[in-house]
């Protein structure tokens, strides 16, 4: 396999893009390597497990510490809430409340009611509500990502 | 040094037109002794729009209690001010009979369309919103 490395600061962000013409085992080391960048930990029943960031639906804080919730599984992670949004901020994650934060990507769609609460239907129809006080913290990074996706597609 | 942008170009002129307004109202009291419904219109019409800014600018305040309950709330606070103001006003010179009436739907009125606006803003506001997640689904999904 041939590798190279090229520097350039005038570049956005660092990255990588492998060109392989099959599948094989390098390639899948390769793949497992980049996933296991992205990937956390959490705890569940005293047993730590690898998860990745874009199968987290939301996360809560409660009693001070930080819980994913997946489709059907709740982890606990020993992170901050403000680590973790420095840390997957950019993958979709934003906060919508004082101790929630959501994956953008998992929410199915948004309602209302007469009080203008908004709520966010995801997509394993579970519900959250959405602070008048993040509203504008949700809309921004919704359509920032808006923006990102329309760009990778020109 | 710039100090007018295209951001407060607009409150500038307002902050101008209003003191120039207030300026001419006092002058005239002064050198012409005038003061009539003219004056006092005008007078009311700041006092109102001060008190409305001032309850606006608490909206802050209330974003952890139900949105329609800050409605109410805050027209119950408006109204009762502009009914007190208006009281207070009638000490120094006769009111219409119709006066109360007349301020009530003077205030009512374009805080009903102000609500009904923002309630539209909103919901038009949430479709749009739904239509972007669908979109980014979507796009997700080709990748």
């Amino acid at each position: 396999m041939r590798v190279s490395y090229n520097r350039d600061p005038s570049l956005q962000e660092d990255r990588a893009d492998i060109h392989y013409r099959e599948d094989c085992d390098q390639i899948e080391i390769i793949r497992n390597f980049f996933s296991s960048l992205q990937s956390i930990t959490g705890k569940k029943d005293n047993e730590v497990c690898v998860l990745q960031p874009g199968s987290i639906y939301y996360l809560e804080v409660v009693d001070r510490k930080l819980f994913a919730y997946q489709a059907g599984e709740v982890y606990q992670l020993d992170y901050s809430m403000k680590y973790f949004l420095d840390c997957f901020g950019a993958d979709g994650f934003v906060q919508i409340s004082k101790n929630t934060i959501v994956n953008l990507y998992r929410v199915k769609r948004v309602q209302t009611d007469l009080n203008m609460r908004l709520k966010l239907i995801l997509d394993n129809d579970e519900m959250i509500v959405l602070n008048r006080t993040y509203k504008k913290n949700f809309l921004d990074a919704l359509y920032h990502i808006q923006e990102v996706c329309h760009e990778n597609h020109l | 040094m710039k100090i007018i942008y295209k951001h407060n170009f607009f409150s500038t002129v307002c902050v101008i037109y209003t003191l120039l307004v207030l300026g001419k109202l006092v002058l005239e009291y002064i050198v012409q002794g005038a003061w009539g419904n003219y004056q006092s219109n005008l007078l009311v019409m700041f006092v109102l729009s001060t008190l409305a800014v001032f309850v606006l600018s608490q909206y802050y305040r209330f974003q952890k209690y139900p949105l329609l309950a800050v409605i109410v709330v805050q027209y119950l606070v408006l109204i009762g001010g502009v009914m007190l103001f208006t009281w207070i006003s009638g000490f120094f010179e006769p009111l219409h009979e119709d006066g109360y009436r007349d301020m009530f739907l003077s205030f009512s009125i374009p805080y009903a369309i102000g609500v009904i606006v923002y309630y539209a803003s909103m919901f038009h506001e949430v479709r749009r919103v739904n239509q972007v997640l669908k979109q980014i689904k979507e796009e997700k999904t080709e990748e």
